[in-house]
């Protein structure tokens, strides 16, 4: 309980009239001073009697019109208090609002004598992921000379979800299909720990492999044949072109395809096989860690993956928009990084320009066979040169892993690159995981015709089984799994 | 400090015992009219002045000055010092302009009450130990007394509004016993 300063000054002279009756000797001053002190005490008591009534009889609720949202998202938050009958006492109430949320204004009631109730509404804007409690709303009453404050009133809590791609759809042609891999089996027999057989002894196997209990046990000299473990390296290919923002703020196609790309390198992390990284933008690319198995890289990549934003496209950055993105390449980094991979392929690969001068007009057999084939590579070279995605790409082809898993992601918007992407990286001999984002389900008002939307979702879903036809390759739809029902309901309901 | 939406009147009281009608004031009115009658019964027509005073700076200000401006002008009236029954007739008259206001609250009965055993008990108390011991003796005690009851009704506003519990003061209690044991051992 405080004092205001009107009662300080009542107890001052209260005081001053007791001292004033020491100094001039003369009780009656005394006198006067016990009659103001009985003054404040009646009050004092009186105060805390109304308080309390107040207290029992006001009901106070600050009530946020949602209570399940999503960052930058606003509610109504609406604070009202009831009293059940009028009180002498000056009431001012303010609401509880937790420090996440941006009020448009203070939420603050006052209730004075012979008013009963009070209501305010605000705007919230909730930046900050997480669930949130309000507190108490405070009660400050006064009856100009005593105030007390009280905490009371309904505490609501609310959940701010982050910005992220809700209901993944990862599957083929609207059905779904678990992602992340089990164990990846050899099927070949050699030095490991996990046994596969036991066999008799041939001619050829040494003598340390003979089981020797086995052979004790069975008469005759047995082998015993361990399972090879291999380890299967993982490279994610993530695409952050500029076109890969495409999508409302949280669910881009970028945020999808880093969700999927999260989850693949979580599992690979449990299989303890090598991951590796390959981020690639407008100018080309932006990050690479070659496929280590040491939990360094999978903390990096994991961190790269959440800092992961589409670059800008080349024509923007050249009206003197800024490179956007932890992982967009620095002039100098990109030029380097595109030097080493210039190297790189000048020292590992064959150029097939030169090797077809080297053929020259010769008409020798030998000739005509390879002719054909480096003419396609002609091809092929030149669309990579002028290709940064391409040429990006086809520089993880010169690391040779042997059986490794390449996991590529991307979309649809080029499809006549991306089919040669899965060509040039299938023709390593990696198997090739391909996850596509259907432009369809990120365009805004894309849905409005059905009918359309449903043809262009055909259209995405001819190409992607074009390419998981191809051998060692497979392709999944991945995007909103709401508004590909949409789609696909809107396109059973056509036929 | 400052006070909650509380308008600045130059009366002094608490909003719990405003009127709102001038009708309402009629307790303190009559009061004052006793106060002004005991003045002038006991100081003839300087008293009776001095009571009217008194009426005006209340009128005025508020209450607490008007017992301060009344006690002194008792100086004034009485300078040689006062018969007991002049300062218990005066007394009673500042009893009725304290319990006035009182009328008007809506819990009226035990504020009046305490008003009357308060002022009594005090009074009574120290015109005892004045007689009996000292002036000082007396003021340190009134002082004291009123402390106390000051924040006996402080403590007794926070446990009823749930600012503290009773089970934390319990703790701590125990808290100090434990470690005074530990000391000792």
């Amino acid at each position: 309980m405080r004092l205001t300063h009107r009662l300080w000054m009542i107890c001052v002279l209260a005081v001053g009239l007791a001292v004033l009756a020491l100094i001039f000797a003369r009780p009656v001053l005394l006198a006067g001073a016990v009659m103001i002190s009985v003054w404040i005490l009646t009050r004092q008591y009186l105060f805390v009697r109304e308080l309390s009534k107040v207290v029992d009889s006001l009901s106070v609720s600050q009530t946020p019109s949602l209570t399940n949202l999503r960052t930058e998202d606003s509610s109504i938050v609406t604070f009202r208090a009831t009293l059940e009958e009028p009180s002498p006492l000056q009431l001012h109430l303010e609401a509880g609002i937790p420090p996440a949320a941006s009020i448009t204004q203070l939420l603050e009631l006052a209730i004075g004598p012979g008013t009963t109730e009070q209501t305010q509404t605000a705007s919230a804007e909730w930046a900050v992921a997480g669930t949130h409690q309000f507190r108490e709303p405070q009660l400050t009453a006064s009856d100009g000379l005593f105030e007390e404050t009280v905490s009371m009133g309904t505490t609501p809590a609310v959940t701010v979800e982050p910005r992220s791609p809700r209901n993944m759809h990862v599957g083929v042609g609207g059905t779904r299909v678990p992602l992340v891999q089990g164990e990846h089996e050899t099927g070949r027999t050699g030095s490991g720990l996990e046994p596969a057989e036991l066999r008799e002894y041939v001619p050829g196997d040494t003598a340390e492999k003979i089981d020797w209990k086995a052979t004790a046990r069975l008469a005759t000299p047995h082998v015993r044949t361990y399972e090879t473990e291999t380890d299967r390296p993982t490279v994610l290919v993530l695409d952050q072109r500029s076109h890969l923002a495409m999508g409302p703020a949280g669910e881009t196609k970028l945020d999808y395809l880093r969700e999927a790309a999260m989850s693949i390198a979580a599992s690979t992390r449990q299989l303890g096989d090598p991951l590796g990284q390959l981020t690639i933008g407008d100018e080309g690319i932006t990050s690479r860690i070659r496929p280590t198995s040491g939990s360094g890289t999978y903390t990096t990549i994991r961190r790269q993956l959440l800092e992961l934003e589409p670059t800008l496209s080349p024509t923007n950055a050249q009206t003197g928009q800024t490179q956007y993105g932890p992982q967009a390449a620095t002039p100098k980094e990109s030029s380097d990084t595109q030097r080493d991979v210039h190297r790189q392929h000048s020292h590992s690969r064959t150029n097939p320009t030169n090797a077809l001068e080297k053929l020259g007009t010769d008409n020798s057999r030998f000739t005509d066979q390879l002719k054909p084939f480096y003419e396609n590579q002609t091809v092929y070279s030149t669309r990579i040169r002028n290709d940064p995605f391409s040429s990006a790409v086809e520089s993880i082809l010169n690391d040779r892993w042997g059986n490794a898993l390449t996991v590529l992601c991307t979309d649809d918007s080029n499809p006549t690159e991306l089919k040669t992407i899965v060509r040039l990286l299938r023709a390593n001999g990696n198997t090739v995981l391909v996850l596509l984002a259907p432009t369809i389900l990120f365009e805004s008002g894309a849905l409005v015709d059905a009918e359309s939307a449903y043809d262009t979702y055909l259209s995405f879903e001819t190409l992607r089984r074009n390419i998981d036809q191809l051998d060692g390759v497979s392709a999944f739809e991945i995007g909103p799994g709401d508004r590909l029902t949409s789609v696909l309901t809107a396109g059973g309901a056509d036929k | 400090m400052t006070t909650v939406g509380i308008p600045e009147t130059p009366r002094l009281e608490s909003t719990l015992l405003t009127a709102e009608t001038k009708r309402e004031y009629l307790p303190e009115l009559l009061a004052y009219l006793l106060l002004i009658l005991a003045f002038g019964m006991t100081g003839g027509v300087v008293g009776g002045l001095a009571g009217l005073v008194t009426a005006l700076v209340w009128y005025k200000v508020g209450n607490p000055f008007a017992f301060a401006v009344g006690h002194l002008l008792l100086i004034v009236i009485f300078p040689h010092g006062i018969a007991l029954s002049t300062f218990v007739l005066v007394e009673l008259a500042f009893l009725a302009v304290l319990i006035g206001p009182l009328v008007r609250a809506r819990f009226r009965v035990l504020p009046i009450l305490n008003s009357i055993l308060c002022t009594l008990l005090l009074l009574g108390l120290s015109w005892f130990i004045i007689h009996r011991y000292s002036l000082w003796l007396a003021t340190v005690l009134c002082t004291g007394i009123i402390s106390l009851c000051l924040y006996t009704i402080h403590r007794h506003g926070l446990i009823t509004l749930g600012l503290v519990s009773v089970e934390s003061d319990d703790k701590r209690v125990e808290t100090t016993e434990t470690a005074t044991q530990s000391t000792h051992e």
